[in-house]
């Protein structure tokens, strides 16, 4: 073999320990309408996440994960990140996954549940009463970012519907079990 | 109240430094050991939490980031842990990783990952920078290792799921390689003492081994590092494997001391029933329950010094 072959081989040949990139396996979402809905309820920068890709794993959330993931060429990927976003609705939203790991980063729509009994009903999806006056961080109702001792403990939706405002966990299921 | 029968272990006997202490250790419940999501809290925070819901975190000496609570405290039914603050793992259990220190914008392997512990630990350790690919062939286990990663709220994960002695080329080259292979999990009979009824075959699980061991080493790059561990006290699992790979790889492969300091262990073994092993093996790690109340563990960790001999395919 002649070396002007060896080197058209090598041109042509891919590197087979190349490594992909995160968007050769995900197509990126664009969610900026999403996240400057978030930015103007929690006042967490849509910036934030500029260091991620949001994807649709499947038909029920959006999911984040790292943009500078070195992935393989081979085998397929069958995961990627964490779920990050319940898109598609009037009021877009955190999962809870990332309402825990996000929240910390929310400067309004925050409220503090201290009593262990008040979050114990909390998380049994007990209808929880508010005065208002004892939450400033709260401006009115919709979703709230839930805290317990410096912990988020995930989302709520706070209601105005009747003469004193409401409190209702959006937790899913499987992380209530978990307790 | 009568001990375990530890008929199982008798074979031990000659390499266990005091065997009243190890059987005394095996009757005891298994303390609950924990690391701090350190992406969410300060270890010194989080032990403050810990304290005012009652417990008496105490600070594993060789890894600050990690607690021991008495048996029986139920931690994974607490807020901190369904809001990741922390992830429950067996003490000798994180040793690998510890070893290994993964850095920040490191390609990390861990062949035999499910349901991820050690891959959560090394996803935080790398403080949710580079890459970790976790790769196990089991799809069930596979899925506990997601809720995990929700809970703690890690990014720099991508999950395969494949037999890891058959991964191709084409996953790339990586600066960690973690092979926390299936074994015989002997050192876990504090936790599971159905362990000591099981039938055993020593070296039933050697070839399995070996060839994920094989794997790890070809994957690796050129400087970087592998932690082969087992759950197991069995040498046919343990130095007879790390030893195959040595020879194979003539030279390439170079152990390095698996010791951290304030952990208590004792060196791996450089013979076994008539079996010599090079003496370069005693550089690996043996944890037996009775040093520092925990389940038995073994670890090796190898540095990659120059590309393997070409034997097969790789
Ligand atoms: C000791 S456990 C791993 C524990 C895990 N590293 C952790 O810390 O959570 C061994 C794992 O190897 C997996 N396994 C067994 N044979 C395998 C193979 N050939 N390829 C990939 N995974 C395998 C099992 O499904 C099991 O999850």
């Amino acid at each position: 073999m002649s070396l002007g072959q060896d080197i058209a081989w090598s041109l042509l040949s891919p590197d087979e320990e190349a490594t992909t990139s995160v968007l050769d396996w995900v197509q990126e979402v664009d969610v900026s309408d999403e996240l400057s809905h978030i930015e103007e309820r929690f006042g967490i920068a849509a910036n934030s996440f500029d260091d991620c890709v949001v994807f649709r794993p499947n038909s029920k959330w959006l999911a984040l994960v790292n943009r500078d993931l070195q992935l393989p060429q081979r085998p397929a990927v069958m995961g990627l990140g964490m779920p990050f976003l319940y898109p598609d609705m009037r009021f877009p939203r955190f999962t809870t996954a990332a309402a825990i790991r996000f929240g910390h980063l929310a400067s309004r729509h925050i409220i503090d549940l201290e009593d262990v009994d008040t979050v114990r009903r909390f998380v049994d999806l007990q209808v929880i009463p508010l005065d208002p006056q004892d939450h400033p961080l709260v401006s009115g109702p919709g979703h709230l970012l839930v805290r317990h001792r410096g912990m988020i403990l995930g989302l709520g939706n706070c209601r105005r519907d009747t003469p004193q405002w409401t409190l209702l966990a959006m937790l899913p299921k499987t992380w209530r079990e978990m307790l | 109240m009568p001990g375990p029968d530890l008929s199982l272990f008798e074979r031990y006997r000659p390499i266990i430094d005091d065997w009243s202490a190890f059987s005394a250790a095996l009757a005891r419940p298994l303390p609950s050991v924990l690391w701090c999501n350190t992406l969410r809290l300060s270890s010194e925070h989080l032990a403050q939490l810990l304290r005012r819901d009652g417990f008496d975190p105490q600070p594993i000496p060789w890894y600050p980031k990690a607690f021991k609570l008495p048996p029986g405290v139920r931690a994974g039914k607490t807020l901190p842990f369904l809001t990741g603050c922390f992830h429950l793992q067996e003490e000798v259990s994180q040793l690998p990783v510890v070893l290994l220190d993964p850095q920040p914008g490191d390609r990390l392997l861990d062949l035999c990952a499910a349901p991820g512990n050690k891959t959560l630990q090394a996803a935080v350790h790398m403080h949710n920078r580079g890459t970790v690919i976790a790769n196990d062939k089991s799809k069930h286990r596979l899925g506990i290792m997601r809720r995990n990663i929700e809970r703690l709220g890690v990014t720099n994960i991508a999950i395969l799921q494949a037999d890891a002695s058959n991964l191709p080329k084409r996953l790339g080259r990586f600066d960690r390689v973690l092979a926390d292979v299936p074994c015989s999990c002997q050192g876990t009979s504090r936790k599971n003492p159905e362990v000591l009824r099981l039938g055993f075959r020593p070296g039933a699980r050697q070839r399995g081994q070996t060839s994920i061991l094989r794997k790890a080493v070809q994957r690796c790059r050129v400087g970087g590092r592998v932690a082969y561990s087992t759950c197991t006290y069995a040498p046919e699992e343990n130095e007879a494997v790390v030893d195959q790979i040595l020879s194979e790889a003539d030279g390439a492969l170079r152990l390095l001391p698996a010791r951290l300091p304030g952990l208590v262990g004792r060196p791996g073994l450089s013979s076994w029933q008539g079996q010599d092993f090079d003496s370069s093996l005693q550089q690996c790690l043996r944890v037996y329950p009775h040093h520092q109340d925990t389940g038995g563990f073994f670890v090796a960790l190898l540095h990659k010094a120059a590309e393997l001999p070409k034997v097969g395919g790789r």
